[in-house]
């Protein structure tokens, strides 16, 4: 055995086998980019922000039509002001406002998304504990653990083979999602894994990009479809027990809304649009009349819900959920010029 | 810090860049290793830090008042001191919550209501290894087995060296400390074999630890359903082989980061799910622990010098609190109770009817044996006795429609992987990895290394942090 020689082979090898590997995968354009990744390091990064805001500035919080549809850029060329995006994708904004109200003094406005099969159901749905884990992971996060997302910046940066986000999508590049999607037909249990594939990226300012696959073609725009097809029809109907469940939800937001507007702060509400099969099921599940209509008389704050305003119902979403990268941007111009005429918020610029 | 981030790949560049440096002389060198251990453990929770520092001047004033006191009551107050500074620190930090519990627990079940707050502490990572790495010292100064740490700097090093810091392996004084003595350096030989050391830890813990066992684990352990007997089994040796590589892993790291800096530090793990017999597995499982305790309770307890009664009742007392050190919750002490009965019917079966073991019937046994680890397993990974026990409800099919929550395919991957393990231990047991080493062709050993670093890059590993590090 001489070690040495072990050892530049290995150096060799592994280095070669990597740089393969990277470039195999920037053979995928469509599907992967390199970018920094929206994780709770990032998300801890922009709420660490927040500490220091003052009632003139804006927050963002909801689920991933908010972070897909508003983007923070324009809403700074028409407004003058830059809003913290808070939202994230795949979480009720329920746990931020919690925190946002209850952990700081901010006195702004908070521009909330609300998805109402996400936002009106049991605190203890595990979408809801992974948000409260990034509250908590933002509080707890080690010195350690900032000098390691400080390091990782210019590999994600840069290395495509790194796409890999904490809401496990179907295509993930770390060895564990690859072989999570090997799967055998005679399988003993019903596979029912949500298998979508990533629909987009983020830039550093926490704004999701719908890739321009999904835009025009077809294809692309089924693949997640179908995806949506396979648990969409299965959503419960409207019931007493979800009748339960929302307004409970309901209370314990109406008190987080009290008392931020007691302390002067102002929250907007508001409905992004959904189409063809993600409007069916959610509003059969979660009708508008019973939930939405109710909530807002309760908590009763500027709403805007997609069904009443032409500039927000106007675009096609290419995967029935969410707009693409073009429309966001005339989507946000339009709405925060809305809101500004509408005086719930200041131009801070001529 | 957490061996498998990239802050620690940046840290471990910058201490071996200056320790290698021709900038300090030896003892500056050691002051420069000391500060980077405070610096590896501070970047976690920097005031803990302080707990570290009351330890090592506590424990290092004891040693030095017990290696000059001869009157015999004031030895024993320099060693009760120390005991009572590093068991009240374990006390307090680790059991706090878990006495306060009891307490009401108690209580009410005599019938006084009483309700008390949670405390809200925080479990300093690695305060049972550190706490027990000092004690050793102190006794070993009271029962004159070894002399004082020659500076404050060699004794403050040794109990916060960064690699076996946290988690163990727990380091006498005698083996550690007389290593600092002298300038110490890798060869080039060493240090390579220390990166392929570290190497393999790493291995271990990003890549079969992580990404493939402890879904299988967790998922299992986190359902609330009565599970299927094949669910059961299979959850519980993927926590079986999690928990193996996961702290094999940081040991085969902390073994390998200390000789890159030409520090030697003891084997921790040999193959132990080969073992005949427990015994045996105790030998080869998390062996610092284990000879920690024969060496400072099982034998002052009496060890086997008073009789077969005594005997068992020492074994059991040591493996009862060998149970909670690695947690404050009575399951872990049903997990030392069933290591220590494990212990007294291998004891009995030696006795009364002896056999011997040969190849034929020696993989039998090793399979036996390590089937009866997993039993103890369910305990120390459940989180609560009911859930423990719904496990082996189902692991020995004692109720028949159990649910299915894992794939064909997960069956086979976390079955196949803890077979090649087991095999590999079988193969191993009588073995080391550097004489398999020794015997493998350079062209091979490359192309292994080669394919585990490949793998633990595009594992890229979320930073999960390693089991034992809670202990």
């Amino acid at each position: 055995m001489d070690l040495r020689k072990s050892l530049i082979l290995a150096i060799i090898i592994s280095s070669l086998s990597l740089i393969l590997w990277e470039c195999y995968w920037r053979t995928k354009p469509e599907y992967y980019t390199a970018y920094l990744e929206d994780d709770r390091n990032l998300w801890s990064e922009q709420r660490a922000k927040v500490d220091h805001l003052t009632s003139d500035d804006v927050i963002l919080i909801g689920a991933s039509r908010t972070g897909y549809n508003f983007n923070t850029h324009i809403w700074e060329e028409i407004q003058g002001v830059k809003p913290i995006h808070l939202s994230a994708n795949g979480k009720p904004p329920g746990p931020f406002l919690e925190d946002i109200v209850n952990n700081t003094d901010f006195n702004g406005t908070i521009v909330m998304g609300i998805v109402p099969l996400m936002v009106f159901r049991s605190p203890n749905h595990p979408r809801s504990v992974t948000a409260r884990q990034w509250v908590a992971h933002y509080y707890n996060r080690t010195y350690a653990q900032k000098l390691g997302f400080a390091l990782s910046k210019p590999l994600q940066r840069h290395l495509v083979m790194l796409s890999s986000s904490e809401l496990k999508s179907y295509n993930n590049l770390d060895l564990k999602s690859l072989i999570n999607t090997i799967s055998f037909t005679e399988n003993r249990v019903e596979d029912n894994e949500f298998k979508l594939v990533n629909i987009g990226y983020n830039d550093e300012d926490r704004n999701l990009i719908m890739f321009p696959r999904l835009t025009e073609n077809p294809f692309y725009q089924k693949e997640i479809t179908d995806v949506w097809n396979s648990f969409l029809p299965n959503l419960p109907d409207y019931s007493e027990d979800t009748e339960k469940i929302a307004f409970e939800s309901i209370d314990h937001l109406h008190q987080l809304i009290k008392k931020f507007k007691a302390r002067g702060g102002r929250l907007v509400l508001v409905r992004h649009k959904v189409e063809a099969e993600w409007y069916v099921h959610s509003s059969r599940a979660m009708p508008r009349e019973k939930v939405w209509d109710k909530f807002v008389d309760i908590v009763d704050c500027p709403n805007y819900h997609f069904e009443d305003y032409e500039f927000m119902s106007k675009h096609t979403l290419p995967e029935w959920s969410h707009m693409n990268a073009q429309d966001a941007k005339t989507y946000t111009q339009d709405f925060v010029n809305k809101l500004i005429q509408d005086k719930h918020l200041t131009k801070k610029i001529n | 810090m957490l061996f498998n981030s990239l802050s620690f790949v940046v840290f471990l560049i910058l201490v071996l860049g200056l320790y290698y440096s021709k900038l300090f002389n030896w003892t500056n060198k050691k002051r420069m290793l000391l500060l980077a251990s405070y610096v590896f453990y501070g970047l976690w929770n920097p005031p803990l830090v302080l707990l570290l520092w009351i330890s090592t001047i506590v424990d290092y004033t004891a040693g030095n008042k017990l290696a000059k006191e001869t009157h015999k009551s004031k030895r024993k107050f320099w060693l009760t001191l120390s005991l009572i500074v590093n068991l009240g620190f374990l006390g307090f930090f680790k059991y706090g919550n878990f006495l306060l519990e009891n307490f009401v627990a108690l209580l009410n079940s005599i019938g006084i209501d009483f309700q008390a707050q949670p405390m809200d502490i925080i479990l300093p990572m690695g305060i049972s290894f550190y706490t027990f790495q000092t004690m050793s010292y102190t006794i070993d100064m009271y029962k004159g087995k070894m002399k004082p740490a020659r500076t404050f700097l060699d004794f403050a090093l040794y109990v916060t060296f960064f690699p076996q810091l946290v988690a163990g392996p727990i380091v006498r004084a005698t083996d550690l400390i007389t290593q600092f003595y002298e300038e110490k350096k890798a060869t080039v030989e060493q240090f390579i074999w220390g990166l392929f050391l570290l190497t393999i830890g790493l291995f271990q813990k990003v890549v079969l630890a992580d990404t493939l066992l402890s879904e299988t684990s967790d998922t299992v352990f986190s359902s609330n359903e009565l599970l299927h007997g094949v669910d059961a089994w299979v959850g519980t040796i993927a926590f079986s082989g999690q928990i193996f590589f996961d702290f094999a892993g940081y040991s085969t790291c902390a073994i390998g980061i200390a000789l890159m800096l030409g520090i030697i530090l003891p084997d921790n793990f040999r193959y132990p799910y080969a073992s005949i017999g427990f015994s045996d597995l105790w030998r080869r499982w998390h062996i610092t622990l284990s000879t920690w305790l024969r060496d400072y309770l099982y034998i002052p307890l009496g060890g086997n010098r008073h009789g077969i009664t005594k005997m068992y009742a020492a074994l059991m007392i040591t493996m009862l609190l060998g149970g909670l050190w690695h947690g404050a919750a009575w399951t872990f002490m049903v997990w030392g109770g069933l290591h220590g009965s494990y212990l007294i019917l291998e004891r009995i079966q030696k006795r009364y009817i002896p056999f011997k073991v040969n190849a034929y019937n020696g993989i039998f046994l090793a399979l036996l044996t390590f089937s009866c680890v997993n039993i103890t397993w369910v305990f120390f990974r459940a989180r609560s006795f009911e859930k423990a026990w719904n496990m082996i409800t189902s692991m020995f099919y004692m109720q028949a429609d159990g649910t299915k929550i894992l794939g064909t395919f997960e069956i086979l991957k976390v079955t196949s992987l803890i077979a090649i393990m087991f095999l590999c231990h079988w193969l191993m047991r009588n073995s080391s990895l550097k004489a398999l080493a020794k015997n493998t062709p350079s062209w091979v050993l490359g192309i292994a290394w080669a394919l585990m670093f490949f793998l633990i890059v595009i594992s890229q590993g979320s930073g999960e942090q390693f089991i034992y590090f809670q202990f």
